[in-house]
């Protein structure tokens, strides 16, 4: 097997590991304190690790194939902008604690004994800037793709 | 070019979250009352004050606006009492805010007596970054009844 087809099953791999692998294994690895308070705090924490673990498997699976696709085919540019977007998704999942919607806007209650905390955390801003980020990406996984594409051509030909 | 575009916007975005929130938590830590109500002994005076004094400390790296709000609240939305105050908070400063809800001795009676449903509501509220980053805490304490 080649050097160019290793590194995209290495990538995969170690997308799988990060993204799914470590999110499976980390409810047996919180401390008792920090799991009651999630579970005060109305997380789900089995739905939020699930989406976490299902963006993990699907970015492990667009890695592969964009790997494994030449750089002038259209499934190349699929799969590049499908890693932007899952990597926007991912973002949204994370800074939304599992709620997409939210758009980076949590909203925690904790209930105590007489007491009852209401959380809201606003970091809104930074889906902006990943929306930047992964916009600014695209066009960049565009450019690359028609860059290749025109490597790619014979001489005095223009590809479509 | 526009890779580097991209790495700058991602180093911005890591730094401003990461600065943003140590100062929040920072200025948290400090603003949070310790057993929040408790160890507070009203004097049932005419009118009755009660004073609520907190000394949030910046040990952050952003300047942070702290918004500290006490009300008395009864049956869940009337408001009884209540008192707010802003504060602009420098990294390394510690700013002493002094709060004081004023309460007519009869109504006073009426809430802080045993029996009384009435809550305690204190609010903190926290931004930074240029206002881009917030964090608020609602907290409500039923049992004010001394």
């Amino acid at each position: 097997m080649s050097t160019q087809r290793i590194r995209p099953v290495v990538s995969a791999i170690i997308t799988l590991i990060l993204f799914v692998v470590v999110p499976y294994m980390l409810p047996e690895y919180i401390p008792p304190d920090v799991n009651q308070l999630i579970a005060e705090s109305q997380i789900d924490l089995d739905w939020f690790l699930n989406q976490i673990m299902l963006v993990g498997a699907v970015t492990a699976a667009i890695t592969l194939v964009k790997g494994l696709a030449g750089k002038t085919s259209p499934i190349w540019l699929l799969a590049a902008l499908a890693q932007n977007v899952s990597s926007l998704v991912f973002t949204l999942i994370l800074f939304g604690a599992g709620d997409i919607l939210s758009l980076g806007v949590v909203e925690l209650t904790i209930y105590a004994e007489n007491a009852t905390n209401y959380i809201v955390m606003n970091m809104r801003v930074l889906i902006y800037l990943s929306i930047a980020v992964v916009a600014l990406s695209m066009i960049r996984s565009y450019l690359r793709w028609r860059e290749a594409r025109v490597e790619a051509a014979p001489p005095g030909r223009i590809p479509a | 070019m526009l890779g580097i575009g991209i790495m700058i916007i991602q180093l911005v975005s890591v730094i401003g979250f990461t600065a943003g929130f140590h100062t929040i938590f920072e200025v948290y830590n400090t603003a949070i009352p310790g057993g929040a109500g408790e160890g507070t002994q009203i004097e049932m005076t005419d009118p009755v004050v009660i004073p609520y004094s907190i000394s949030p400390r910046n040990n952050g790296y952003l300047e942070a606006e702290l918004t500290v709000t006490l009300s008395l609240v009864a049956e869940g939305e009337m408001v009884i009492a209540t008192e707010s105050m802003e504060v602009t908070i420098s990294p390394g400063e510690q700013v002493p805010l002094d709060l004081e809800l004023t309460i007519p001795l009869s109504t006073a009676q009426m809430y802080l007596g045993e029996g009384s449903n009435a809550e305690w509501v204190l609010e903190l509220r926290i931004t930074t970054l240029y206002d881009l980053v917030s964090f608020s805490n609602i907290i409500t304490m039923s049992g004010v009844a001394q």
